[in-house]
């Protein structure tokens, strides 16, 4: 396939070094593009060319669409490959790429457009007979139509955000009050005491599904992810498929995503993301119009290849296979190793890669943009790398991401691997029983081992030994007798 | 020879010395005979009493990462000579282990030192310790006086370069 003779990649990271792989196994050349920062990045060596663009900030310049464009035109390629996050999802720079004469790996801009708007999405959804989470808004009657959803809901102000103006109520007898406070809330908060009222599922799991459309009017999907494992509405652990699903739930959901994607005219790979509660009810939340951070389990679990399938969709080419084509293969678990300390809240952490080993092992991938003495600020997601693992099925995809994240090497910062193995070893986890309030939940539990002697006295004799000045302290104490366990370094 | 160590949200006291059968560690009072092999590229088996484990160890300046059985474990030197153990132009100047208060100054510029000699002594989370000379020489610089406070790595005491 050789449909662009170069594809630039508008993106860094982890997800650019991923691409520009691809595009090599396929026959097509990559272009990066690299902030001054970042002129040493993996990326910027894996790909076959590397153009500088500028911004006052590096991820300023990743998102100046004019920069992208003029890298575009001097490297003379064909198309666009914009990965996730960034302009990924800007139907402003998918429209300027077609302007500029270049193809946009990506579905239409309009598209973009629809799925970008909430609200606007949401009322798509409704009307092409995806659930939605039954909601109720207006002024007049407000109380009683929302008091019709069924309990619980939470009331919203309509303007608001981060939790402000946010009420749950449980039952009819609470409801008065919680409209109340939220109008008042609304009112202090945003200056509109506007509020709205939606049906809210307890302990939900966050369910998703990958489909594939193409220029001529195919869409398939190609199953579901669970994605529940979240902080701070971020996803730490995604596995494909979900656990415990029932077949005629998976088959309601997928067909529902499929159903959402072809309505739209979906071109390109996308997700289309649902809650599904304790009944087994799901209920649309968005669809994300791109290539998604977690797709490689769904990779490992098809044998397919997205940034393939991307390509060869955007180059005009059918997808060349129906729904029956598609089949699973074992079961894929993804985590996000991410510079944060998990321990703290998951603050953000900072430094410099000073080792770094990647796992290795049957079933084993780990997607990453990382070098060793790499500088990891706060200019970039905290994101690093992605440790992937298929086995033949649940507790052996389960047992290789333990093993592999404790064969992990990545020290100079502090990243969120061994509190990765923790929740692997979870009991909840293990029966597949979460929700997504589950890391709160079970803060507890998935706590550090105990600062025990025994452990102390291990990783500070380690810490002490290899220090080169107690070391040389040591050796150049005279020796009580003449043979002593020496140690090398 | 007497260390500081912090981890785990913790101060450690650990005294390091040798035996017959080998280095003897001294933590909080209690004994640990104790041998780390290195096998490069950070990798070693650390041998606590008759149990060896795998560890991964990688230091930049005072912090020591240290990575068991999937875990990393960070650890600060926090006593006073630990500032001394930096390379190339830092082997030159004593800089604060944590944020801190001096309490008293022992020496004044160009006055010479033997190395063990106390410098200055600073107060860090409640507890003294001194900077002592890491090697013989001269006093550069004191860059701080009695009473001041300062910030992690605030440079504390300049010895003059070696002569060659």
């Amino acid at each position: 396939m050789a449909a662009f003779g170069k594809v630039l990649i508008a993106n860094r990271g982890e997800i650019a070094v991923r691409i520009a792989q691809t595009l090599r196994t396929i026959g097509i050349g990559s272009v990066a593009v690299y902030h001054a920062d970042e002129a040493e990045a993996l990326h910027v060596r894996t790909a076959d060319e590397a153009c500088e663009i500028f911004g006052e900030t590096p991820v300023a310049a990743y998102l100046d669409i004019g920069g992208i464009l003029e890298a575009a035109r001097a490297s003379g390629v064909g198309a666009v490959h914009p990965g996730y996050g960034l302009l990924a999802e800007n139907a402003e720079f998918a429209r300027a790429c077609d302007e500029a004469g270049l193809t946009f790996i990506g579905p239409e801009p309009e598209v973009i457009d629809l799925m970008g708007g909430k609200v606007r999405a949401r009322e798509f959804a409704a009307a092409h007979d995806v659930p939605v989470l039954p909601s109720a808004t207006g002024q007049d009657g407000f109380v009683e139509s929302a008091a019709g959803l069924g309990f619980p809901l939470v009331i919203k102000a309509a303007a608001g955000g981060g939790g402000k103006g946010m009420h749950i109520v449980r039952d009819r007898d609470g409801l008065e009050a919680a409209v109340e406070a939220a109008q008042r809330e609304g009112a202090r908060y945003f200056g509109n005491d506007t509020v709205y009222a939606e049906r809210y599922l307890d302990r939900p799991r966050h369910i998703e599904v990958q489909v594939l459309g193409d220029r001529h009017g195919n869409v398939v999907h190609l199953f579901e992810r669970e994605c529940s494992i979240q902080r701070r509405f971020q996803k730490l652990i995604e596995e494909a498929p979900a656990p415990g699903l029932s077949a005629d739930l998976r088959v309601s959901i997928c067909d529902a995503a499929v159903r959402l994607a072809r309505a739209a005219g979906y071109s390109n790979a996308g997700t289309v993301e649902f809650i599904l509660g304790p009944d087994g009810d799901f209920y649309f939340l968005e669809m994300n119009t791109r290539l998604q951070v977690e797709h490689p389990v769904t990779e490992m679990v098809t044998g397919l290849d997205l940034v393939a399938e991307q390509v060869r969709i955007a180059a005009g080419e059918a997808l060349g296979y129906g729904q029956d084509d598609i089949s699973q293969t074992g079961h894929a678990i993804e985590c996000r190793i991410c510079a944060e300390d998990a321990d703290q809240d998951f603050l953000p952490a900072t430094g410099d890669v000073l080792l770094l080993r990647p796992p290795a092992g049957p079933g084993i991938r780990f997607d990453n943009g990382l070098r060793r003495d790499q500088a990891v600020g706060t200019a970039f997601d905290p994101m690093l790398a992605k440790l992937i693992a298929h086995g033949a099925d649940r507790s052996q995809a389960i047992a290789r991401a333990h093993a592999a994240l404790a064969d992990l090497v990545l020290l100079g910062v502090t990243v969120n691997s061994g509190y990765l193995r923790r929740v692997l070893a979870h009991p909840a986890f293990r029966a597949g029983t979460v929700h997504t309030h589950f890391l709160d939940e079970a803060r507890a539990d998935l706590a550090r081992p105990d600062w025990d002697d025994t452990l102390a006295a291990t990783v500070l004799g380690a810490a002490a030994l290899s220090s080169r000045d107690i070391r040389a302290a040591l050796e150049s104490v005279p020796e009580p007798h003449a043979s002593i366990g020496a140690w090398r370094n | 020879m007497a260390y500081v160590f912090e981890a785990a949200g913790r101060r450690h006291d650990v005294v390091a010395s040798k035996s017959a059968d080998g280095v003897v560690l001294e933590i909080d009072g209690e004994v640990h005979s104790i041998d780390l092999r290195s096998f490069g590229d950070g990798e070693h088996t650390v041998r606590l009493n008759s149990v060896a484990r795998r560890a991964w160890i990688a230091a930049r300046g005072d912090t020591v990462f240290v990575q068991i059985d999937g875990e990393v474990w960070t650890v600060r030197r926090v006593d006073a000579s630990s500032a001394a153990a930096g390379e190339g132009d830092a082997a030159n100047i004593a800089k604060a282990p944590m944020p801190g208060t001096v309490v008293s100054v022992a020496v004044s510029p160009d006055e010479p030192v033997t190395k063990g000699q106390t410098l200055m002594v600073i107060e860090s989370m409640k507890l003294q310790s001194a900077v002592a000379a890491w090697r013989d020489g001269a006093v550069a610089e004191v860059h701080l006086n009695e009473g001041d406070t300062f910030e992690r790595d605030a440079p504390l005491v300049s010895l003059a370069p070696a002569e060659q």
